[in-house]
Order: structure tokens, then sequence, then C-alpha cells
């Protein structure tokens, strides 16, 4: 989900993640912007801003297939600006104010941490949920939403044990 | 029987020969020199008596000031010992409310790990943004940023 953390930089390059969505190719876009766009600014020290700007994302972007024309239209509509908001809302109802952050099946992992313990939440999530019976279509939107806790909620705030 | 009665004479004898030193003393010492030389060794004996007790006492005394002060000195240390401990004590329950304060404070901050938050995805799958398969057991949501 976009968490725009710098947007004076990056606001741009989440609107055409909207937009590289709206063409079915939000991975492609996701992962051409890490080495051709965040990449070459890395690169450059952080001096080459203009590697993120919109001018280097239709660059690459073109030169990897995408419809370029309609991919600035999108970017650009107030239907993108909206798609972006609403993950940061979204987010922010579960006070996540960094990257990266991750959610899996519900569980809340704030920033980095090593490949093992992720693969064991992981497999502890998959055999929770091929314990509860429930199809992999549907177990989101009936275990996680269903059951789950709709906003931030601390250590401090967790329910006694009976 | 004759040697029998042979004993009790002559212990009968010796009962009437023999007077005791106090019998002398309290008579009012009516007899002869014998008795006055019998009074003098008592009235010797009593003053023994006295002087040793005397001598006692004032041991008694002596010893009963010093092991006053002992005690005296050690329920001065225990006293000491109990207010440092008292002042240790109180430390310790300054440092545990502020640790705890502390720490209340962080785990109101960090989330709570037994929870499952049900991250709405429903616009972000619409948008076609996302990776996988929708028949997967485990959802992973990642909040990004491009920097």
């Amino acid at each position: 989900m976009n968490m725009v953390v710098h947007p004076d930089t990056v606001q741009v390059a989440h609107q055409y993640s909207c937009a590289a969505g709206k063409q079915g190719k939000f991975i492609e876009y996701k992962h051409t912007f890490w080495e051709k766009g965040f990449g070459a600014y890395a690169s450059s020290g952080g001096k080459d801003r203009g590697a993120l700007g919109e001018d280097n994302i239709l660059k690459f972007a073109g030169e990897a297939g995408f419809d370029t024309q309609k991919l600035k239209a999108d970017a650009n509509s107030a239907a993108c600006k909206q798609r972006i908001d609403e993950d940061q809302n979204e987010l922010r109802k579960f006070r996540v104010n960094g990257t990266p952050a991750f959610f899996i099946n519900g569980k809340h992992i704030g920033g980095g941490i090593p490949k093992a313990a992720f693969k064991q939440i992981i497999d502890e999530k998959l055999a929770i949920a091929e314990q509860s019976g429930v199809s992999g279509g549907e177990y989101y939107e009936k275990e996680i939403m269903g059951k789950g806790v709709r906003q931030f909620r601390s250590k401090k705030d967790r329910p006694k044990q009976p | 029987m004759k040697r029998l009665a042979l004993v009790a004479l002559m212990l009968f004898a010796g009962c009437e020969n023999s007077r005791s030193k106090l019998e002398g003393s309290t008579k009012g010492g009516g007899g002869g020199s014998g008795e006055k030389a019998d009074d003098e060794q008592i009235a010797a004996a009593l003053r023994g008596i006295e002087g040793r007790l005397t001598s006692l006492e004032m041991a008694h005394k002596a010893v009963a000031s010093t092991e006053g002060q002992q005690v005296a000195d050690r329920v001065q240390r225990i006293e000491a010992g109990l207010v440092r401990r008292e002042e240790a004590l109180g430390f310790l329950e300054m440092a545990y409310a502020q640790q705890k304060q502390q720490q209340d404070q962080q785990e109101a901050q960090e989330p709570d790990d037994a929870a499952v938050f049900a991250v709405d995805i429903s616009k972000a799958l619409a948008a076609n943004q996302s990776e996988g398969p929708n028949s997967a057991l485990v959802t992973i949501i990642e909040a990004w940023d491009f920097a």
C-alpha cells in the first residue's frame, strides 16, 4: 500500500504506480522504478533528483512497453491522487508512519526484520489458515477482516486473558 | 543383737558430746573460751563470705555494664543498617516506578503482538496493486515508499 513518507520527492512516483495498475503492470512498474528511478537517484548520492521525476519515469516506462500517454493521464488524474490518499488514511488507522511496514495476515511488522523471522511468521500464519478450513479466496475477508481489529491496538490495551 | 545394741549406744553417745557451732552463737555465748573461739571463726567466715559477695557484685556490675554497652552498640549498628536499607529500598522503588512508567508509555506506542489487524485492501486489489493469486492463504500487505 502507498505510504508516502517523502512527498516532495516521490509523490509523482506513487501516482504513476496507480496508473501502472490501471494497465495491469503495477509490479513491473515497481521493479522498474526501483532499478531505473530510485536506483539512479541513489547512485548519484542523492543529487540526481530528476531520476525520481516524471520525465525519467515516462522514459523508462516507455522502454518497458507501457502506454505512456495513458500512464501520464492516469497518474495525474484525481482518481490516482485519491487512491494514494485512501491507502495512507487506511494505514494511519493502524499508526503506520514509516516504511517498510508489513501486515502478514493481520500481524503487524514495523521495519525490516531478518528473512528467517519473516519466513517463520509466514509459516505460522499459513499453518493457522490451513487449520481454519476456510478457502484461500475467502480467508482474508472472513478471518482477518471479519475477526480482526479495525484500528491500532497497543500492547498496553491488549485484552486481559480470562 | 548384742552388736546392734552396741552400735546404737555409740551413736547416742556421739550425739550427746558434739555441739553445733551455731548452737553456741545463738545461745548468747554463754560458754567458755572454746565457744568464743568458735564465734570468732564464724565471724571470720562471715566476713569472708561478705567479701566474696561484694567482689562478685562488683564483677557482675562490671560485666553487666560492658554487655549493656555492647548491646547498645549492636542495636545502633542494626538501626543504621536498617536506615541504609530503607534508603536503598526507596531508591529501588523509585527506579522501578520510573521503569514501569517508561514501559507503559512504550507499550502504549507499540502494536499488540497478539492482535490481528484488519487492514482494508479492497481498494488496492480493485486498482490491481497486488501480486500473487487471490486464492493465497497468506496475505502480506506492504506499506512502501519509493525512497
